[in-house]
């Protein structure tokens, strides 16, 4: 496959964000690669309704 | 093969946490890797959990990345070199992440999150007063 960029003017205002997390990016600039994975995990197991202290291990 | 450079007016955090990283300038590699177990429990102390990330299946599996299944050839071409941004105000980074200004070569990035939620089984005696109930006697 023949990919071809031609990179005119790139103008930006201000930018305002909240937050950036967990891993993420944010960046002004030119980049070869990037990989990005994330893995996010409440499921109803994940609820623990009990009186014991200590959380037991669950999958 | 970079040949833009990037121009902003201003970079302004409140917050940088967490190993998190404001990177001004060029670089060759970013690997970012945070993992959590977010504990929310009803109580009214909250002591020392003994949880390790080995206990859940989410901290093992592996990473799911895309193939390439062909060769792809590319080609840049910059006529303009510059990238213009104003003013930027983020009000927080956190937990391994990153914002940069300026080129990079390679960047991977991997975020693991496991959330528990903890209430107690019995039912609590302090009750909630019924404000609608004896009405009338209060006034």
């Amino acid at each position: 496959m023949e990919f071809n960029v031609t990179n005119h003017q790139l103008c930006v205002g201000d930018i305002k964000i909240t937050g950036v997390a967990s891993s993420a990016l944010f960046l002004i600039g030119d980049v070869q690669t990037v990989q990005l994975s994330s893995a996010f995990d409440t499921p109803p197991e994940s609820l623990i309704i009990g009186p014991f202290v200590p959380v037991s291990p669950e999958g | 093969m970079f040949s833009r450079i990037s121009k902003v007016k201003s970079l302004l955090s409140d917050t940088v946490s967490f190993c998190s990283t404001m990177q001004i300038g060029d670089t060759s590699y970013i690997d970012g890797y945070a993992l959590a177990l977010a504990v929310q429990k009803k109580s009214e102390t909250f002591g020392a959990v003994d949880i390790q990330f080995r206990d859940y299946d989410i901290f093992k599996r592996p990473i799911y990345i895309p193939r390439l299944y062909e060769p792809v050839n590319t080609r840049f071409s910059n006529p303009n070199p510059f990238i213009h941004v104003g003013n930027i105000n983020i009000i927080g980074i956190s937990s391994s992440s990153v914002v940069g200004v300026g080129n990079v070569g390679h960047i991977r990035m991997e975020s693991r999150v496991k959330h528990i939620r903890q209430v107690p089984k019995q039912a609590e005696d302090t009750s909630i007063e019924d404000s609608t109930e004896d009405s009338t006697n209060n006034a």
